[in-house]
């Protein structure tokens, strides 16, 4: 029966995100309404060389995906990633050179320094590993977004509950979402938006 | 249920020399002993697991089981030289803590939180396939000892409701493989 729901449910949104691209533009995603500027807030990036603020903008000419995610989850999270990966080996190296990807994790008690940007280098050559420094800095940046997250831990087991929201953010170098990829979105369909995106750039 | 001990002795020896058949063979089912209609057939296909990335801590299994009989499977687990710990888990909408029988939830745009529960037993209504697949089901492996690598392959042994056991071998993929 729940089984049954979680389908309806994506089934659901990838219908919505089918018809959410009216207009001129035939991208697969779901395009926000209004323009979605996210490059307002800016979350602790940890790098080889020291912690700097991300500010959520792709550079000139290029796309940033951005991912809410953590890295005990074995399921949702990697399979996004991995369908990201494989969208930008769809699209050919001179364009995928082009796509830069960005995991905030909403995990930032287990998700360290050591762990996010080795985890992150799975999926991509460039990425960047966002490791919020405050609740507050994660809550104003899902804000952005209008992602969401939980994070409770069993204080008898010590289990580690997580909950997010599971789109794949696409923004481009303005700063703005161009498209949003619910979970279950296939990597072709990805890479049809991302070719779309960048012709459309052109 | 009004079988001896021994009975059960006798349908548990049935029941694994036909699981080692269907291991060995997924052709024909010719050779069951059709007299004996409890004993149960699981079918399992396009299992793999997925890679883990680098310094990732869990991973995941997915197959499509069809059990010949109403059964259930009720427990999973991996070698400890995989994993310390395997559970069944789902991925439900956060909401959806109690039933919900509305399917217009999406009011808007975004999805809502998802989050990953243990479940005790996954239903097998006979002769109907069950995936396991990203986004529903899956075989969570916890605390890995070694990575998950491609091109290698992990056995997960399942248990069903009925007692059976079976042994998956389970190859290690970076995608799911095409059906």
């Amino acid at each position: 029966m729940r089984r049954l729901f979680a389908t309806v449910v994506l089934g659901s949104s990838l219908a919505l995100a089918a018809c959410g691209g009216d207009g001129e533009s035939s991208l697969i995603g779901y395009v926000p309404p209004s323009v979605k500027d996210v490059s307002s807030a800016s979350v602790n990036e940890v790098t080889d060389s020291g912690n700097n603020p991300f500010v959520f903008k792709a550079a000139a000419g290029e796309l940033l995906v951005v991912y809410f995610g953590y890295t005990h989850c074995p399921d949702l999270c990697p399979t996004t990633l991995a369908a990201v990966r494989s969208a930008k080996r769809d699209i050919g190296a001179d364009l995928a050179a082009r796509v830069d990807l960005a995991m905030v994790t909403v995990d930032p008690e287990r998700d360290t320094d050591e762990i996010l940007p080795k985890y992150l280098s799975s999926f991509s050559e460039r990425y960047h590993a966002l490791i919020p420094t405050s609740d507050e800095e994660l809550k104003a940046a899902e804000a952005l977004f209008q992602a969401s997250s939980s994070v409770t831990k069993d204080a008898a087991t010590g289990e580690v509950k997580v909950g997010h929201s599971a789109t794949a953010y696409v923004v481009n170098d303005m700063g703005r979402v161009v498209v949003e990829w619910p979970y279950g979105l296939e990597a072709e369909s990805m890479a049809k938006d991302l070719r779309l995106l960048f012709e459309q750039q052109a | 249920m009004k079988k001896t001990a021994k009975a059960l002795v006798a349908l548990g020896a049935v029941a694994s020399l036909t699981l080692a058949t269907t291991a060995c063979s997924d052709s024909s089912s010719d050779s069951t002993d059709t007299t004996e209609a409890t004993t149960a057939e699981y079918t399992i296909e396009g299992q793999w697991a997925r890679t883990s990335p680098t310094a990732a801590d869990t991973g995941a299994a997915y197959m499509t089981i069809t059990s010949s009989v109403d059964d259930a499977l009720v427990d999973v687990s991996v070698d400890a030289s995989v994993a310390k710990m395997a559970q069944i888990h789902e991925m439900v909408m956060a909401s959806d803590s109690s039933d919900m029988s509305s399917d217009t939830t999406m009011g808007d745009s975004d999805m809502g939180e998802m989050v990953m529960q243990e479940v005790d037993e996954i239903e097998l209504p006979a002769g109907k396939a069950v995936a396991l697949k990203p986004g529903g089901y899956h075989i969570m492996m916890m605390e890995l000892v070694t990575p998950l690598k491609a091109g290698t392959s992990i056995v997960v042994t399942l248990t069903f409701k009925s007692g059976a056991t079976k042994t998956v071998t389970v190859p290690v993929m970076d995608e799911a493989p095409s059906m």
